[in-house]
């Protein structure tokens, strides 16, 4: 063993190495039964330097222990890894995503329709404010009653029509197979 | 990276080797910190040995987020007080914080522990251990003396000394060879009688 290398041994006892040189003082210390003690005596007079005592006899428990765990398997980090706790996810009942799904249906259509009735009625809202109507002595509340144009939707072509029945008639039995009538609009259309 | 976290990155991708490293950087103060519990040196030893082997068998799932060393503190101080339950022996009421446990001067309750032998050996060691220091070069003495009494880096302590971190390493290693020679001499002795 060279002076370079108990320098390197010395070195490490007080943990300033990294690399190549931390990679060549654990080759010494694999293969060089003199620098694994001088090692130990470095790393002995640092921790009596600290105030540890020192017993009598030098310790060495590394042989015990390599021998009680040479029958454990070594660890690899990326199976380690794969151990590791992921994502905290909780998963739902059927139920309940059937449910949620439906609401879901139910919350879309009504938007839907709610913005179609928006589109259709720019005009009418106004004919449809109650008008203070002034006659002589008289105060008559003239309320206008049948709005000019319909909230419901008129489909002509044959063929949007059959696809808007199959889509109103799954979303209204879906409605009520997952019991969220009482949230969900039944939504339905035809030409008045 | 310390140098710790480095070998137990190791350890945890298979090198068992990095872990005898390990082992023969902390034994002797984990020994030191089970004989405060469990006072019987030879049941100490076995102590320290099954902590150890806790150790690595839960090294996976060590994160870091502490230093290693006071991780393997808190695995021995479970590890003797549960020997002393299963002994049905009463672990000792006072508890050593890990900081403390890293020097000894700052924890005067494990001092407590030590047998008259093993006080004297320790007392001895010191007095030769700083004779030794003494005796080295001012700057060889200071540089030692900076690295171990005052816990400084290499980097540290050449900004200090105003010198290369290649000398402040070169510096504690002849004082390392001029400790471990006395130590050498007072070991021998005590062996002798």
């Amino acid at each position: 063993m060279t002076m370079n290398d108990s320098e390197l041994l010395s070195a490490l006892v007080d943990g300033e190495l990294e690399g190549d040189a931390l990679d060549q003082a654990l080759l010494l210390l694999s293969t060089d039964d003199k620098a694994r003690e001088q090692f130990q005596r470095f790393q002995r007079g640092s921790d009596s330097l600290r105030g540890y005592s020192i017993p009598a006899q030098a310790i060495d428990l590394s042989s015990n222990i390599a021998a009680e765990i040479s029958s454990d398997q070594a660890f690899d980090v990326n199976v380690e890894k794969s151990k590791e706790p992921k994502a905290n996810v909780t998963f739902m009942p059927q139920w309940f995503w059937q449910q949620a799904l439906g609401m879901a249906i139910a919350a879309s259509v009504g938007a839907l329709a709610v913005v179609s009735v928006m589109t259709q009625q720019p005009q009418s809202t106004i004919d449809s404010i109650p008008v203070m109507a002034n006659v002589e002595n008289t105060t008559i509340m003239a309320v206008s009653h049948e709005p000019k144009t319909s909230n419901r939707w008129t489909v002509t072509e044959p063929e949007v029509q059959d696809r808007l029945n199959t889509y109103l008639l799954d979303h209204n039995e879906y409605a009520g197979v997952s019991d969220v009538f009482s949230n969900a609009r039944v939504i339905a259309y035809e030409v008045e | 990276m310390s140098v710790d976290n480095e070998l137990v990155l190791r350890v945890q991708e298979g090198d068992k080797k990095a872990f005898d490293v390990l082992i023969m950087k902390y034994q002797q103060r984990i020994v030191h910190v089970i004989t405060g519990f469990v006072h019987d040196p030879v049941e100490a030893l076995d102590v320290a040995q099954e902590t150890f082997i806790k150790a690595y068998r839960a090294i996976p799932n060590f994160r870091g987020d502490s230093a290693f060393y006071t991780w393997l503190y808190r695995i021995a101080i479970n590890t003797s007080k549960n020997y002393l339950t299963a002994r049905a022996r009463r672990p000792p009421a006072t508890d050593v914080d890990a900081a403390d446990a890293t020097n000894v001067y700052e924890a005067p309750e494990l001092k407590e522990f030590e047998t008259p032998e093993s006080s004297m050996l320790s007392n001895e060691l010191e007095l030769v251990i700083h004779q030794a220091i003494e005796g080295l070069q001012e700057d060889t003495a200071t540089a030692i003396k900076l690295r171990e009494l005052e816990g400084m880096s290499y980097e540290e302590i050449s900004q200090v000394m105003e010198c290369p971190i290649g000398t402040v390493r070169s510096r504690i290693f002849r004082a390392r060879e001029a400790i471990d020679k006395k130590i050498q001499e007072v070991m021998g002795e005590g062996e002798q009688r």
